[in-house]
C-alpha cells in the first residue's frame, strides 16, 4: 500500500512539473499574441508551437509510464461544494480560479451519468418498481444459493488441482544433502572416526588454531594405545 | 635409477585405480615414453540413499563401460596416519596441519599390495570439479610400521565397501563408509551413514585440464539421482 502511494505521489508531482511547464509556455504564447498583434512573426509562433507540443508529448509519455499508476482507476472526490472564494486557492492559481464551482469546472462536477447509462438505469428502476416484495426476496434467496454453489465447485476444483500438482512433483528423495556432507567430511578429514577416549584437556585453554591439532594429537596417541592394546590378537599389518 | 622410476609408473598407474581393475595398457606405455606421470586428479563426489541404491547402480551401469557384466566390488581397509611435529609449539597456518598419508589395503584381496595416497588441497579456481594434487604409490605391507617410526600418528581408519566402475578414464566408486569396531575385525563395522558415498575422479597432468567436462557431463546423468558436487571437506567444519 505505501508503495502504491509512493508511486502515486512520484508520478503527481512529476505531471505537475509538466503541467507547470505547459502553462508557462502558454502564457508566453498568450503574451507574444497580444503584443505583437497583426505584426506577428510567423516563425516565432511555430516555435512556441512545437514547444508546447512537444511538452504535451512528453506529459502523455509520463502518463504512459509503467511506474505511473493507473490513473483511470483513482477516484477523485470534492471535499467541499462552496461557492465563496477560497483564498488558498486564489493564491494557487494566481487569481484565476475563486472557487472550484460548477462554473469553472462543469465536467469533473458532473453527477448526472451519460445518456445511454442514464436509460438502463431507468429501465433498471422501473422493473424494480414492479417485482413485488415477497418473489425479490425469493429470487435474492435463489440468486444467494446459486452463487454459493458455483463458489464451492471452483474451490473444490482448485484443491483437486493443487494437490494433483503436487503429487506428481513430489518425487522419493535420493539423496540427502547433510549426508553428503557428513561422508565427505569423513573422508577427508575423518570426521566420526576418530576414538575418543579421553576429553580434550588442555585444549580449550590454547588459542584459537591451536585446538584442533592438539585434539587430533590427542586422540591420535590414546587411538594408539588402544589399538595395539585391542589388537594384539588380529593385527593385519603381522605379516 | 630409470629402471626404478619406470616400476613406479607402471605400479602408480596400474593401481591408481582400487584393487583389481584391468590394466589399462596404453597409458602405462605411454607414460613410460612420455615419463609424465598424472599426479591432479579431478573429483565429484556426492551420496544416495541407500534405499535408492540399486537405481544408482542400474543407471552406472549403463553409462559406463561394460555394462553387460556385473559392476566390481570391492571391499577396503583404510588406515589414515597424519605426519607432523606434534611436539613442536601449534602455530596456526596450514603448516601446522601436518601431512595427511592414507594406506590402503584390500581386504577381499589380501595378496594386493597396499596402496600410498597422498592427497593435497584443493586448487583454487572455477573448475567443474575438485582439483587436487594426488599421488599413489604401491607399498608393501609392512608401511605402517614404517610410517610410524617416521613419526606419523595413526589418525582415524574406517572401511570401504562398494562397486567400482570406470567410463574411460573416469573412475566411479561407489562405496559404504564403516566404523572400524573395537576389535579390528571384518564383522564389527558400523555404518557411519545411511547412505552410499558415489565418488567420480581421473586422474590427469597440469596440462589436460579438458576431462573435467568429461566428469561433468557424465555427472549431470546421474541427476537428479545424485546431486554430484565439488565440496571442499574442509569448509564443512573441524574434525
Amino acid at each position: 500500500m505505501q508503495r502504491e502511494e509512493r508511486a502515486m505521489d512520484a508520478a503527481l508531482d512529476a505531471i505537475l512539473q509538466r503541467v507547470v511547464d505547459i502553462k508557462g509556455s502558454l502564457q508566453e504564447l498568450v503574451v507574444k499574441v497580444e503584443r505583437e498583434g497583426e505584426q506577428a512573426d510567423w516563425p516565432s509562433y511555430l516555435n512556441s508551437f512545437s514547444v508546447i507540443s512537444a511538452q504535451i508529448y512528453t506529459l502523455m509519455k509520463l502518463l504512459k509510464n509503467e511506474k505511473t499508476p493507473i490513473l483511470r482507476n483513482y477516484l477523485t472526490l470534492p471535499l467541499q461544494l462552496n461557492a465563496d472564494p477560497d483564498e488558498k486557492l486564489l493564491v494557487a492559481t494566481e487569481g484565476r480560479v475563486p472557487s472550484f464551482s460548477h462554473d469553472f469546472v462543469p465536467n469533473m462536477l458532473r453527477t448526472k451519468p451519460e445518456p445511454d447509462v442514464e436509460q438502463r438505469h431507468l429501465a433498471l428502476e422501473a422493473k424494480m418498481a414492479q417485482v413485488n416484495a415477497d418473489t425479490a426476496q425469493k429470487q435474492i434467496n435463489v440468486h444467494n444459493k446459486v452463487v454459493k454453489h458455483v463458489m464451492d465447485l471452483v474451490n473444490t476444483a482448485r484443491e483437486e488441482w493443487e494437490t494433483e500438482t503436487a503429487s506428481r512433483t513430489n518425487q522419493p528423495q535420493t539423496c540427502s544433502i547433510n549426508e553428503t556432507q557428513a561422508l565427505i567430511a569423513a573422508l577427508g578429514t575423518g570426521k566420526g572416526f576418530k576414538i575418543r577416549t579421553q576429553p580434550p584437556g588442555p585444549s580449550p585453554t590454547m588459542t584459537q588454531q591451536p585446538p584442533p591439532q592438539i585434539n587430533t594429537a590427542n586422540k591420535a596417541v590414546s587411538a594408539v594405545k588402544t589399538n595395539i592394546k585391542a589388537a594384539t590378537a588380529i593385527h593385519p599389518y603381522s605379516r | 635409477m630409470n629402471s626404478q622410476f619406470t616400476k613406479v609408473i607402471i605400479y602408480e598407474l596400474t593401481m591408481a585405480l582400487p584393487m583389481s581393475v584391468p590394466h589399462v595398457g596404453e597409458t602405462i606405455e605411454s607414460a613410460i615414453k612420455n615419463q609424465i606421470v598424472p599426479d591432479q586428479e579431478f573429483l565429484l563426489q556426492g551420496s544416495v540413499l541407500d534405499t535408492s541404491l540399486g537405481v544408482v547402480i542400474d543407471r552406472l551401469r549403463g553409462l559406463c563401460d561394460n555394462a553387460d557384466i556385473p559392476p566390481e566390488t570391492f571391499h577396503d581397509h583404510e588406515v589414515v596416519y597424519l605426519l607432523k611435529d606434534f611436539n613442536a609449539p601449534v602455530t596456526p597456518g596450514p603448516a601446522a596441519q601436518g601431512v595427511m598419508l592414507r594406506v590402503r589395503r584390500a581386504v577381499d584381496h589380501p595378496e594386493l599390495p597396499y596402496q600410498l595416497r597422498y592427497v593435497g588441497y584443493p586448487e583454487l579456481g572455477n573448475y567443474p570439479a575438485l582439483l587436487r594434487n594426488c599421488l599413489d604409490v604401491p607399498v608393501s605391507s609392512n608401511v605402517c610400521e614404517f610410517l610410524q617410526e617416521l613419526g606419523a600418528k595413526l589418525d582415524h581408519e574406517f572401511m570401504a565397501k562398494g562397486y567400482i566402475m570406470k567410463k574411460g578414464r573416469i573412475k566411479v566408486t561407489v562405496f559404504k563408509m564403516y566404523k572400524v569396531g573395537a576389535g579390528m575385525s571384518k564383522d564389527n563395522l558400523e555404518p557411519l551413514t545411511m547412505s552410499h558415498m558415489v565418488e567420480l575422479s581421473v586422474l590427469t597432468t597440469k596440462t589436460d585440464m579438458s576431462v573435467a567436462d568429461d566428469l561433468r557431463a557424465l555427472a549431470d546423468q546421474l541427476k537428479p539421482l545424485v546431486q554430484l558436487e565439488r565440496m571442499d571437506y574442509r569448509r564443512l567444519g573441524p574434525p
